[in-house]
């Protein structure tokens, strides 16, 4: 593989050096945190390379009020087998991690990597439903709600994501469900549920649809509509229904749009009757 | 630019390019066993250990390897003659056709073997899901893995 | 099985095992690279059809470490065809090393020899081309349409069929009379279906070195299926005559038939011959989904004919296959279409097969396990389950009712060979109605079939299908081994045949060891040297087991005959009354002499002679595998997946040699058919350039995607094949497509018709009914 034109490697051993190496948002220079991107697709205009492994952590810990900090550098296995994550929220982060690119990637992704390369994830609707914030390093951290940060124009600029923080949510249920061809394959769209509140009417609820748009788009109106219809099915199959007229989908080679918007009715039902199946079981 | 690999036990300093991959340079210093079926990360041929999981090595810089434990079919198992229980359950079993996705497939199940001892058989599928195999089917493949995970088991191998 | 035979119908370890479980460097792009090697680069078109209209490579030629440039300026002009098959072959001559005209994305354009990979990159870069481009044909109707471009419009191809309207290919096939045939019938079905582009990817791809040894031969060492051929056509290509080249066969990662064609040795072996150096060439995981081979995407239509009572009448069959920028096995893959299915339903005595391979402006179909069966066979055994859905009759039963059965024949047979006339056989051995008994018992058809069982949104099926295929080419195909004896008692197996992985190595070791009387580790394979090793076609039609094997199994007769001559000698006994077993020759009176002591004998002691025998093995017919195929499937109707519960296989192949590689084989196979019935899909861009060009786009069957398969070999033996053997390598492919759209009809109502069946396919197949 010819990535000949890259002819500088650096190690950073903080964060305050790995931002002085970036800071000038040369497009020569790109942040390296677990490779899975940089080395089948490098730019010809990139000739260093910003090691971050010892600038960054990679440590998971909890607070006392159910929150989870996650450090940029973990890797997604890292993710998927602390106990932490086992019990927040149903253990969707996990669940969810179970169907991303299989243990040979999960071992090398990290999850700052990940969230910075941004697109056709199962990661980012999840985070998403989680109420999930980054903290983002630029001189100085800056922390940030993760769907504020994709909209923003930080992203654009250079900068070092260094932490992901999940905050502690109340007792309820969430669900994530993806489709694609196969059982090892980048997913053709993929949804995520929370539900706060164990009782008949949720406190707040979250609807996520992701792969198409590459990200992850709410759906205003389904979860306006559970949250003045509770989970009955009826008002399931209404915000089923909204969430696949409101999500756009576009047609590509995998499948078309009219395929993915009606996969999205059926997977946003079937995670909204999971999780109401649950509830009821206390 | 050099780096240092601790390869099978030993450490490898080596000159790299700074845009190497990690299969790159164990081709390069003749660890032949790592294998090169797409370079794009997708088919698990080039799987070695690194710090004892499992990742695609065409996925990884040479320079995020270093001073990190590399282990390729090569290394693993005893010294001397005898084979590592996954490489005869995998002879024993038929699991072997060309002969190309082996090395990956039994470094990961070694990965496998060591973080989950036990594995059903759901959780081997799981675990091999990227390392693809166009010749065998997967079947012969499975039932060896289970079969050396339970003599694993038994004879508490290191 | 076991008890008839020492080391046949054994599940023996792989004689080349160690290497490959120890990872030892023993593929192509693992072996020592000779001192000053050069790399290989292939600039490829960008364009789907177009016309160079200049060239200029001096920049490239500039660039330090540049050994040598190719384009159509300095290469052979003559007109060959890539295909791996013997001489003449019977695929068109309509290729050249470099054309002055690209017909398909990624078609060459130049080539690169030069130090360092990197190098060479560099002066792909460096070359510059001007296209003149010209309208693409991206279909099978666009080539046949009134007007449409002219793909092969030069002067000087060879047996094209009709190069003005895009023909490479025309087949047709007779017997009795077809309009009478199914005016007679009292029910007639029709179905047309379509297979897509797919490809074989194999884990290891495309790879070659060669060199000349110290006496100035040009060495090729190749992953290939066909040394042999590759020798003959690269010595015509390159001008070199036969005696001076070596090929060889390493271990290979994979071939399914894409390594049955001469694709890139003649890059490494030119770059030799004009440099002195070594040279290597692999293929990127890009261009080998791209620039390699793949199966001939077709449409087949199939128009059955029955009588009331169940019983075939007339069978029409049309194809139209898409052979792709050249028509390399154009016309066998086409003549297999029918050769390989229509025999099955012999109780129709009016069949007709007609069919043409169209050129398009795509990537080149060539050789893939099936061979053409694998498109026809959805056609004819869909068309089977609409019959009996027609009739009122239960699929299995009617299938019970028409299928060819030992004793029998079909006049397909001698109506269709490959690209010619065939050959009239007779079954000797069919085992097809034990296999569909216990395949339906082990399925649960009669429980399952109709019954539509559903949990949740999913609705279960059951479908099935029958299979035949061949055992080599007849009266075409031929084998030679060779056997020699050694000090100890042992013997070295000399064989042209070519393990792809397959473990022909081991099977014929094991008819070897089988015939001597000695275990397996007392014989040393060594095979596909064309210095060392007698000829053989190589790998592919499924003859390596039936064909190969015959030779052998001479070999070793012939060896142990002169074993017994040097024994009487020895023991002085009659010829006849020795037994020769485990290593010893026993007279009747209870004396012996041991292998070794024969060995030592007449290497060093007495009327010395080297024991040896060659012979070689021409087959007069192929006997084919049979295979009857269940598969229960599940269909989600919220989203159209189709999942397969449980598939089982079983398999009549003669005698299994090595019934684990036999299982192995059918496995394989059936998880190749899984995906191309369900997820694998070469997709082009309006342009024609490739849309899934690796592993990530382009889905192959994962552990994970495989359901709970169950693998039966069945007792049988063939009278013709070696300890009565026939093939099963090819077989379990063909298996997947039919089954599972039957299954996808009894659970659904819904038939599947163009493959892979997607998920959103299968939705919008059930949206529409």
């Amino acid at each position: 593989m010819s990535r000949n034109h890259v002819h500088t490697y650096r190690r950073p051993a903080s964060q305050a050096e790995a931002w002085r190496l970036i800071e000038s948002g040369d497009p020569a220079v790109r942040l390296l945190s677990g490779g899975t991107d940089l080395t089948i697709a490098c730019p010809p205009e990139v000739t260093t390379l910003v090691d971050v492994r010892h600038a960054v952590g990679s440590t998971i810990r909890t607070g006392e009020d159910g929150s989870i900090d996650i450090e940029a550098m973990a890797t997604l296995t890292a993710v998927a087998e602390h106990p932490a994550l086992r019990s927040h929220v149903s253990g969707v982060m996990p669940d969810m991690l179970r169907h991303v690119g299989g243990p040979l990637l999960r071992n090398l992704c990290t999850i700052g990597g990940h969230l910075a390369r941004g697109k056709l994830s199962d990661v980012i609707p999840v985070l998403l439903a989680l109420d999930a914030d980054v903290t983002v390093y630029t001189g100085g951290a800056e922390r940030l709600a993760l769907a504020d940060y994709y909209e923003s124009d930080l992203r654009a600029g250079p900068h070092l994501i260094t932490t992901v923080h999940l905050p502690g949510l109340p007792a309820g249920s969430a669900s994530f469900l993806r489709f694609s061809r196969t059982a090892f394959d980048f997913p053709i769209i993929n949804v995520c549920c929370r539900v706060d509140g164990i009782g008949p009417e949720p406190t707040d609820v979250r609807v996520l649809a992701g792969a198409t748009p590459l990200r992850g788009t709410r759906a205003n109106r389904a979860e306006a509509i559970l949250r003045g219809g509770g989970l009955s099915d009826q008002s399931i199959s209404e915000a089923a229904a909204a969430a696949r007229d409101e999500v756009p989908t576009r047609s590509g080679w995998v499948a078309s749009a009219e395929y993915r918007s009606h996969l999205i009715g059926v997977l946003v039902e079937r995670c909204l009757r999971r999780i109401a199946s649950r509830l009821e079981r206390g | 630019m050099k780096v240092t690999l601790i390869v099978n036990g030993s450490p490898v300093e080596t000159d790299v390019n700074a845009g190497d991959t990690l299969l790159d340079t164990l081709r390069r210093l003749g660890f032949t066993s790592v294998k090169d079926g797409c370079a794009n990360g997708d088919c698990g041929t080039c799987a070695v250990l690194v710090d004892g999981r499992a990742v695609t090595s065409c996925l990884m810089f040479a320079g995020q390897a270093e001073d990190r434990t590399i282990t390729t079919l090569e290394g693993l198992g005893r010294a001397g003659e005898a084979l590592h229980p996954l490489q005869q359950a995998l002879l024993d079993a038929g699991g072997v056709q060309c002969g190309y996705c082996i090395p990956g497939m039994i470094l990961t199940a070694a990965d496998l073997i060591t973080h989950h001892p036990n594995p059903t058989r759901s959780e081997i599928e799981s675990y091999l899901a990227g390392n693809l195999c166009r010749c065998t089917g997967y079947v012969k493949q499975v039932e060896a893995i289970e079969r050396a995970a339970e003599v694993l088991q038994e004879t508490d191998h290191g | 099985m076991a008890d008839k035979f020492a080391v046949v119908g054994h599940s023996e370890h792989r004689v080349d095992g160690r290497a490959l479980i120890t990872g030892a460097p023993v593929f192509v792009d693992d072996l020592p690279a000779p001192t000053g090697m050069l790399h290989i680069a292939l600039l490829r078109s960008p364009y789907a059809h177009a016309r160079i209209r200049s060239i200029d490579t001096a920049g490239a030629e500039a660039i330090p470490g540049v050994a040598l440039v190719l384009d159509h300026r300095n290469t052979p002009e003559r007109r060959y065809t890539t295909a791996g098959q013997g001489y003449p072959e019977p695929s068109p001559y309509d290729a050249r090393m470099f054309d002055t005209k690209v017909r398909f994305v990624g078609d060459r354009v130049a080539a690169v020899a030069a130090e360092t990979a990197e190098q060479a990159s560099e002066a792909l870069d460096a070359i510059a081309v001007e296209y003149d481009v010209l309208d693409p044909v991206l279909s099978i109707d666009e080539a046949i349409a009134a007007g449409a471009p002219v793909i092969h419009d030069e002067d000087d191809s060879l047996d094209i069929w009709d190069a003005e309207r895009n023909i490479a290919a025309h087949v047709v096939a007779v017997a009795g009379d077809i309009r009478a045939g199914l005016d007679e019938s009292d029910v007639v079905v029709e179905v047309v279906t379509e297979t897509q582009y797919a490809q074989h990817a194999p884990l290891e791809p495309h790879a070659v070195t060669s060199y000349f040894d110290e006496n100035r031969r040009l060495v090729i060492v190749s992953s290939t299926q066909v040394p042999f051929h590759v020798r003959r056509i690269i010595g015509r290509l390159l001008d070199v005559p036969v005696h001076r080249i070596r090929v060889i066969k390493p271990r290979i990662g994979g071939g399914f038939g894409v390594k049955q064609e001469v694709l890139i040795e003649d890059l490494a072996a030119l770059t030799t011959l004009r440099t002195g150096r070594s040279a290597r060439f692999v293929y990127s995981r890009q261009e080998e989904f791209i620039s390699s081979r793949t199966r001939h995407p077709m449409r087949v239509g199939v128009e059955l004919g029955a009588l009331e009572d169940g019983t075939i009448h007339a069978v029409k069959m049309e194809v139209l296959s898409n052979t792709g920028a050249y028509g390399t096995h154009s016309l066998t893959v086409l003549s297999n279409v029918g050769s390989k299915t229509l025999p099955m339903y012999n109780s129709a005595d009016h069949v007709r097969f007609s069919g043409d391979a169209v050129y398009t402006n795509l990537p080149v179909g060539g050789a893939y396990r099936g061979y053409g069966a694998s498109q026809g066979v959805f056609a004819l055994e869909t068309a089977v389950d609409r019959l009996a859905a027609r009739l009122g009759m239960d699929a299995l039963e009617l299938r019970l009712r028409n299928h060819i059965r030992a004793g029998e024949t079909s006049p397909v047979f001698r109506a269709l060979g490959e690209g010619r006339e065939g050959v009239d056989q007779i079954i000797n051995s069919c085992g097809l109605e034990e296999c569909i008994r216990i395949g339906a018992e082990r399925i649960g058809w009669d429980d399952k079939r109709a019954l539509r069982h559903r949990e949740g949104s999913w609705v279960h099926g059951v479908g099935m299908s029958i299979h035949m295929q061949g055992s080599g080419i007849p009266l075409i195909d031929m084998a030679a081994a060779t056997i020699k004896m050694n000090d100890d008692g042992s013997f070295n197996l000399l064989i042209g045949a070519t393990d792809l992985g397959t473990g022909s190595d081991t099977v014929l070791g094991q008819i070897a060891a089988e015939v001597l009387g000695v275990p397996l580790e007392m014989i040393v394979v060594t095979s596909s040297d064309t210095d060392t090793t007698p000829f053989d076609v190589g790998a592919y039609a499924s003859s390596t087991t039936y064909v190969s094997g015959n030779a052998v199994e001479r070999a070793a007769l012939d060896v142990s005959g002169q074993i017994m001559e040097v024994a009487v000698a020895v023991l002085g006994a009659d010829y006849e009354t020795l037994e020769l077993e485990g290593g010893c020759i026993t007279a009747p009176d209870g004396t012996s002499t041991t292998l070794a002591d024969v060995a030592i004998r007449s290497l060093y002691g007495q009327d010395q002679r080297q024991i040896a025998a060659t012979h070689s093995f021409v087959p007069e017919e192929s006997p084919p595998p049979f295979l009857a195929s269940f598969c229960e499937a599940a269909v989600d109707e919220d989203t159209g997946r189709v999942e397969i519960v449980k598939y089982v296989a079983v398999v009549d192949c003669g005698t299994a040699i090595n019934p684990r590689l036999a299982e192995g084989q059918v496995e394989g196979a059936i998880a190749n058919g899984i995906g191309y019935a369900l997820f694998e899909e070469l997709l082009f861009e309006a342009d024609g350039r490739p849309q899934t060009p690796d592993y990530g786009r382009y889905k192959i069957p994962s552990a994970l995607d495989m359901p709970p398969l169950d693998v039966v070999l069945v007792d049988s033996y063939e009278p013709t094949g070696p300890m009565g053997a026939k093939s099963v390598s090819e077989i379990g492919i063909n298996a997947p497509i039919p089954s599972i759209a039957n299954a996808i009809h009894d659970a659904t109502g819904v038939w599947m018709t163009t493959a892979p069946f997607t998920p959103e396919r299968v939705w919008r197949a059930m949206q529409a009914v």
